[in-house]
């Protein structure tokens, strides 16, 4: 039987859908595409909402552009980072079409770090000087033409992780490895990882639960001594009081790791108005579905 | 809300800031490459005219030793003295909210952000919001927890919007985007105040009122940090955003600002002050002057003509001068050469 943690926020997610099928981060506010990604992801499976995510999907899905990007929001035309989460979404739900379009795209962009000529001739010629990008790592960045970024990098992982179960290709596999060590190479000295950047000025950054725990969605499949310390620290996070958005995520992340947290309070209702925190503490809830974020028959390298 | 377009700018006789020797452009060797990082771009040297066009600015500066005097009163007192008029506008503070470090002062305190909703609301605006979308956190409830905003802001939640997650409107011709998205929030303000900090920035040489804009650039549309801002180039992100928001106030917080390696790493500077003003390169010129720094060898003050005025000598000083509160902020090496003679 469904908990009231579970059942509440599922409730709030049906009673907060827009007229146009999706949410937003707020209720009554535009739709977005990440909290109608994840309103959809929390809700699969849920037969009380079955019109409810069919309705969303096709919005998602409308917002495919014709070069297989995704647009971040219905009021924002241009292409961003939530491609990957409507890659995700299409995967999942069966779309070939759209899903084979948004990793096309996908596999087409990476960071502008990776363009600059000076970084590849020093990272060639002196392999001795360490640099703060690495740019033969590329990996994905908010939008197009700027620099990569851990949680976009992160999200793009997932995705094609996804797709290439269905439809496996040597060239994702290349780019999940590529950007999994991006990410592993960006992280914070403390043991998790900020927006991806480790240190200003030879100043070391510090990282933050929310982002480590994002990063370490992307992170899933890598080898049990890559993955230890980041774990322990994850672990670490999750044992100490942490917002309750940067608790959803490591919920969420962890269990994808197979070492999950304790459940939360079950009898616990839903405590806020943000609609995207709601889906994540949703989606790692117990019985929630932070599993369909894993490839169906386990993390194989396609 | 509609598409906007932001109207051009009328050119000034300001001409472009010329360079120093000083400030060619440093090409590191092959010995350097270590350090290829460092290379900087020009500074701006004081441009060669005054503005022909506008009138004197008034930047008030009002005295604070700390953040436990009667902070409300003096804001008011500063904010009178700028003539500035309230009464029925929905008004948007914005403060500077960006990193949580309790070594250091990194946010507009939250002393400053109460003082001004109350004066706000006192001076008559009709609805008076906080807003603010960090460039780093995602969380922002949290980080505004961890600066005691959510404890010390009466029903804070209910007046805070987190800019990052509003909805959007796009505004047409800014910089090199034929679109670009901003808070429907801040673009229906009737004014935003600007609730910056006094801080040292190792990219910008300073961080004050007009540089705090970027906290309106949504991270829904541009991520976390807000990198385009960054390849269009921070002292013309800075420009352009000022060409955006031209119903603007400023209070900056010189309480206890920082300096150093700013905005997040540097360490605390107590410079007990609040500058307030209409006119935020106005604002920010004087504010360079009480750090002890050139403004005129700030790109983003040196090039934001027909933006507001820029030198002492347009500028109506109200409240304190700036000698009597200038205290020199510590430079990091590559901005030694801002300092103020």
């Amino acid at each position: 039987m469904e908990s009231v943690y579970l059942r509440s926020r599922r409730e709030f997610l049906v009673r907060n859908q827009n007229s146009d099928g999706g949410w937003g981060y707020f209720p009554g506010k535009q739709s977005w595409l990440e909290p109608t990604a994840y309103g959809i992801l929390a809700l699969q499976g849920d037969p009380a909402a079955e019109a409810v995510t069919r309705r969303a999907l096709q919005l998602v899905l409308s917002w495919q552009n014709s070069d297989g990007s995704f647009r971040p929001a219905g009021a924002v035309a241009s292409p961003s980072w939530t491609t990957a989460l409507g890659v995700t979404l299409a995967s999942i739900s069966g779309q070939a079409g759209p899903a084979t379009r948004g990793v096309d795209y996908l596999l087409q962009i990476h960071g502008t770090e990776a363009d600059d000529w000076l970084s590849k001739v020093i990272s060639k010629l002196l392999p001795q000087v360490a640099l703060d990008r690495d740019p033969s790592l590329l990996a994905w960045p908010w939008r197009p033409n700027a620099t990569s970024w851990i949680e976009p990098t992160a999200h793009a992982i997932l995705a094609l992780k996804l797709a290439a179960h269905s439809s496996p290709r040597p060239s994702l596999a290349q780019r999940v490895d590529l950007g999994q060590r991006m990410i592993l190479s960006l992280r914070c000295k403390d043991g998790g990882w900020n927006y991806g950047s480790r240190s200003a000025l030879a100043v070391e950054l510090p990282s933050y639960p929310e982002t480590t725990a994002v990063a370490l969605l992307g992170l899933t499949g890598r080898s049990a001594s890559e993955l230890k310390s980041p774990l322990e620290y994850a672990r670490k996070l999750a044992g100490a009081a942490q917002a309750p958005l940067a608790s959803a995520w490591l919920r969420v992340s962890l269990a994808l790791h197979g070492a999950p947290m304790p459940p939360p309070d079950p009898n616990q209702a839903v405590e806020s108005n943000d609609i995207l925190l709601a889906a994540v503490e949703a989606l790692g809830a117990e019985g929630g579905n932070a599993h369909l974020l894993a490839p169906p028959n386990g993390d194989r390298k396609s | 809300m509609s598409d906007q377009d932001i109207k051009p700018v009328e050119p000034t006789e300001e001409p472009v800031a010329k360079f120093d020797r000083r400030s060619l452009l440093t090409v590191a060797g092959a010995a350097a490459v270590a350090g290829w990082a460092t290379v900087r771009f020009p500074k701006p040297g004081v441009p060669l005219h005054r503005s022909a066009a506008a009138a004197r600015s008034s930047v008030a500066i009002v005295k604070a030793s700390s953040y436990n005097v009667e902070l409300a009163q003096r804001m008011l007192e500063g904010v009178r003295l700028c003539e500035l008029e309230v009464k029925g506008k929905k008004v948007l503070l914005k403060p500077n909210l960006v990193e949580w470090d309790p070594s250091t002062n990194i946010n507009t305190d939250v002393a400053v952000v109460s003082a001004a909703l109350e004066v706000f609301r006192q001076l008559g605006a009709a609805d008076v919001k906080i807003g603010e979308g960090p460039g780093h956190r995602r969380d922002t409830y949290d980080l505004a927890q961890q600066a005691r905003y959510r404890k010390e802001v009466e029903k804070f939640d209910g007046l805070f919007v987190d800019l990052n997650r509003d909805d959007v409107s796009p505004v047409k011709n800014f910089a090199n985007e034929a679109e670009f998205y901003f808070p429907n929030t801040a673009l229906g303000a009737d004014l935003i105040v600007s609730l910056a900090k006094m801080k040292t920035h190792h990219w910008a040489g300073a961080t004050l009122s007009m540089k705090n804009f970027f906290g309106v650039v949504p991270g829904s549309v541009y991520g976390w940090p807000k990198n385009t801002l960054h390849k269009i180039g921070i002292d013309r992100s800075i420009v352009e955003l000022s060409r955006v928001f031209r119903r603007t106030f400023a209070i900056v917080d010189g309480i206890v600002g920082m300096e150093g390696n700013g905005p997040i790493q540097g360490t605390s500077k107590q410079a007990g002050v609040l500058v307030m003003g209409r006119d935020l390169r106005a604002v920010d010129a004087t504010c360079c002057r009480i750090m002890g720094i050139d403004p005129a060898r700030l790109e983003y003050l040196a090039t934001s003509n027909g933006l507001g005025n820029f030198y002492e000598a347009d500028i109506q000083q109200r409240g304190e001068a700036i000698a009597s509160v200038r205290t020199n902020f510590k430079l990091i090496d590559k901005f030694t050469d801002i300092r103020l003679a």
